[in-house]
């Protein structure tokens, strides 16, 4: 977690839609607390910078020319572990959100936004929150829920929801927002966006656990 | 001891018919020591002449053996064995004058073939010194015996017992497993009578026990008279020849018409003329050589061709019985010659032994077919079973190509739905922003918020796009994020009262999209007509309906149609109506505003 200070946001851009990419540009370049440090148009410049100085936070669209965003995403967790990752994309689409969230990221934008939900969503990601739109909370649901467990036991314990957890995304699948959310459970906003961050890591864990375990059944690894 | 020769007496014909014999006979009646001739034994006394035979009259042949000192002194049982005899008329064995044994039955059919056995100790009698053997015969049948043999039961019964055994019991045994075959074969033919060959055998079996009956045993006459018995006898034969040749043609398959017609032609004249009324049993018996020369006649030809249409056919079992056939020719006249006298009395009929073999091979054939429909069912449940999996491979094809045909299908429904969809929100949207610059309306933010208008359809269509799984409240939910920025620069305030509503079964992706559009549409209405300043979005559910309520505070609606005439209300109308619900408007009056309600049924009758 991020103090909310006063220090400069450090965002780094990898979109080859240049009207997204010119209004993700002005919409930094009006606030006062972001800065854009990097801007790329493909796969391999954004793999190049991931050498050069950290930013943090990371805003990638998955469809790039020479490749999916999805490697960026994996990548950056692993070079810029204190890197957020926001991805972007037109419709907000479940399945590219979800695989997004599995790589890594935090959080989602959706690429006709209006700049000031963009710099909102930005420092939010920043400070530890994620958002979510009904229909991802109600396939978190679905894909976390305890019942649907696969793993074994001794990582339920990780990418288990707890009760709070599961109440929060119930109620943001009926439409409230985190907001409304947040006054429904009787918490703070933060709360929320934080308890949405620990879900989306859960879904992390968990995605690389069926990957562990679909490797192992595989041959691919040995013993556990 | 042996007895190859005997002495022998013949008394002139008497001129008066068979008679029974007498029980005792005085040794010396009317026989002088000088009358005895010494013979040697088989001895024909008789010979058969062609011609009638004149059975008014008979003659007797007598045969002397005498026992010597140490036979008499034996202390052991003595017999007498007599391995084969033939006349028409009686034998009688008599020891010392006294009657010991006699044949049974009819002169005619007199078990000729059986060798005689007798017991020279009867009980109750002393051994005889000289034992004499009367036989008398019609003139002109003939008449004669094998040699003969005296000793001790070790030393003789194998020989009778073999005798016995080759000359009757064979054929007896053969009888009685051809008779039992035979109706076997009835039994089948019975069941499937297009199979003649299965008559044919029964027939042939019928005819060979009805042949060698005669062989068997003496002739009991209250059963059967004699000259019917003779009549059956002799003709059974030529049936017997004929139902083996028919079987045999049937067997290669063919039918030569007119050789069968001759053949039984020839078969009914011969049996109408051997019939009892015509001529006596013995008549009969003289007869039966024209018959078999007859049957020869046809039979050599009809052989033949046997023979060739077996070889023509390939078949195993038909060469086999028309070789015997065949065969049987030389046999037959060794049998005849045998009869006339013409052969050493000791030789065994060898006829009977070949026509065994029929029975044997009739059999063969029987088990053949037998097994090969055991065989044909089994391979019929193989190629049932094939045939199945094949009918079940082709099954799942086509079920596979069905499933693929309905995947299409439901993939175009979709599609159509989609450009349905699209056409009408999207095309209708891009159209008015099209119009509006054609009109020179170019006020930058209209045209953006026209896009934008576009940009939120072109997305609740993607969102329709998801899959629904019954769950209504998360699409509302997903139309509720579409709609908020148009609210919010409306200046509507929006409060989201929305629970869990119960699933809907019936809910596919198109009956979705038009709850979404009724529910955008309503909104629509109210940012653009209603000039309302807050909008409550409610969900409630009851036993069969869930229903979906927005409430605004604005102008108030009636649900008739607005005065621009839009065609908004009755696509609403016509939505709800494809969806089983229901849309209502309700005023809220006296307070302003309206409450919109749709109520969804939770299950849908036959739609």
């Amino acid at each position: 977690m991020h103090e909310e200070t006063q220090r400069i946001i450090r965002v780094m851009l990898v979109e080859d839609d240049a009207s997204f990419r010119d209004s993700v540009i002005v919409a930094i370049a009006g606030a006062k607390d972001l800065a854009l440090i990097a801007s790329a148009i493909t796969l391999a410049e954004g793999m190049r910078f991931l050498a050069g100085s950290t930013a943090d936070v990371l805003i990638v669209d998955i469809g790039l020319p020479d490749g999916s965003g999805i490697d960026l995403i994996r990548a950056t967790r692993t070079s810029w572990p204190q890197c957020e990752v926001i991805v972007a994309t037109v419709f907000g689409d479940e399945d590219k959100v979800l695989s997004a969230i599995e790589a890594g990221a935090s959080g989602y934008l959706l690429k006709d936004a209006m700049p000031t939900s963009l710099v909102n969503e930005i420092r939010s990601v920043y400070a530890g929150g994620s958002t979510v739109s009904p229909m991802i909370a109600r396939q978190l649901l679905r894909r976390l829920q305890p019942a649907n467990a696969v793993a074994s036991k001794a990582t339920q314990a990780e990418s288990e929801l707890s009760t709070r957890e599961v109440q929060v995304l119930e109620r943001m699948a009926l439409g409230y927002t985190m907001q409304e959310t947040a006054e429904f459970l009787g918490v703070a906003m933060t709360t929320v966006q934080t308890y949405v961050r620990r879900i989306y890591q859960k879904l992390d864990v968990r995605s690389k656990i069926e990957a562990i375990d679909a490797g192992y059944k595989r041959g691919l690894l040995q013993g556990r | 001891m042996h007895f190859t020769q005997a002495e022998r007496f013949v008394q002139a014909p008497i001129a008066s018919p068979l008679a029974a014999p007498p029980k005792t006979v005085d040794a010396g009646t009317g026989i002088s020591a000088t009358s005895w001739k010494t013979v040697p034994l088989p001895n024909v006394a008789f010979t058969r002449s062609a011609g009638e035979a004149l059975t008014s009259e008979h003659q007797i042949a007598w045969y002397r053996f005498e026992l010597n000192s140490v036979q008499q002194a034996y202390a052991g049982g003595l017999f007498f064995y007599l391995p084969r005899w033939q006349t028409v008329g009686q034998v009688e064995v008599y020891g010392d004058g006294r009657l010991l044994w006699r044949s049974e039955g009819d002169p005619v059919w007199n078990a000729f073939n059986q060798p005689v056995w007798v017991d020279l100790d009867p009980p109750g009698q002393t051994r005889p010194h000289v034992l004499l053997l009367r036989m008398d015969s019609v003139p002109g049948l003939g008449g004669g015996i094998s040699s003969a043999w005296i000793g001790t039961e070790d030393a003789l019964r194998w020989r009778y017992q073999i005798r016995k055994g080759m000359q009757s019991d064979v054929l007896l045994a053969a009888s009685v497993a051809f008779g039992v075959l035979g109706l076997f074969a009835l039994s089948v033919w019975w069941r499937r009578r297009h199979e003649s060959l299965y008559l044919l055998c029964f027939f042939a079996s019928m005819c060979f026990v009805a042949r060698y009956t005669h062989l068997i045993g003496p002739l009991n006459t209250s059963l059967i008279s004699s000259a019917w018995f003779g009549w059956i006898t002799v003709n059974s034969m030529s049936w017997l020849i004929t139902v083996i040749l028919l079987f045999n043609y049937r067997l290669c398959g063919k039918t030569y018409r007119w050789l069968e017609y001759g053949m039984f032609a020839c078969i009914a004249v011969h049996g109408l003329l051997t019939l009892p009324w015509l001529a006596s049993s013995a008549g009969i018996a003289s007869l039966a050589i024209y018959a078999y020369l007859i049957l020869t006649f046809f039979a050599a030809p009809a052989s033949v061709l046997s023979m060739y249409a077996s070889w023509k056919a390939r078949s195993a079992p038909a060469l086999v019985v028309a070789s015997i056939g065949m065969v049987g020719f030389p046999l037959a006249v060794h049998d005849m010659m045998l009869q006339n006298y013409q052969l050493n009395l000791e030789q065994l009929y060898l006829l009977p032994v070949a026509q065994v073999g029929f029975c044997i091979m009739f059999a063969i054939i029987i088990q053949q077919r037998y097994i090969s429909g055991i065989d044909s069912l089994e391979r019929s449940h193989e190629i049932l079973a094939q045939r199945l999996l094949e009918r079940e491979t082709e099954l799942e094809e086509s079920h596979a190509r069905l499933r693929e045909i309905e995947q299409r299908e439901v993939l175009s429904r979709e599609r159509q739905r989609l450009m349905q969809d699209m056409h009408d929100g999207l095309g209708g949207s891009l159209t008015s922003v099209m119009r509006m610059m054609e009109h020179g309306q170019s006020d930058q933010e209209r045209i953006r918020t026209a896009l934008q208008d576009c940009m939120d359809e072109l997305r609740l269509t993607i969102d329709s796009l998801e899959p629904v799984e019954s769950d209504i409240s998360v699409l509302l939910a997903n139309l509720r994020f579409r709609l908020q920025p148009r609210l919010e620069a409306a200046g509507i305030q929006l409060q989201w009262r929305v629970e869990a509503l119960p699933p809907l079964p019936w809910l596919t992706p198109a009956h979705a999209m038009h709850v979404m559009r009724i529910v955008q549409e309503v909104v629509t209405n109210i940012i653009k007509h209603a000039h309302a300043g807050s909008l409550v979005f409610t969900t409630d559910a009851d036993g069969g309906h869930a229903c979906i309520c927005i409430d605004d505070n604005g102008r108030g609606f009636d649900g008739q149609s607005l005065s621009d005439g839009r065609r908004g209300l009755g696509n609403i109308a016509h939505r709800a109506d494809i969806l089983g619900a229901t849309a209502t408007w309700i005023l809220h009056a006296p307070a302003p505003g309206t409450r919109f309600c749709l109520r969804l049924p939770l299950k849908q009758s036959a739609n």
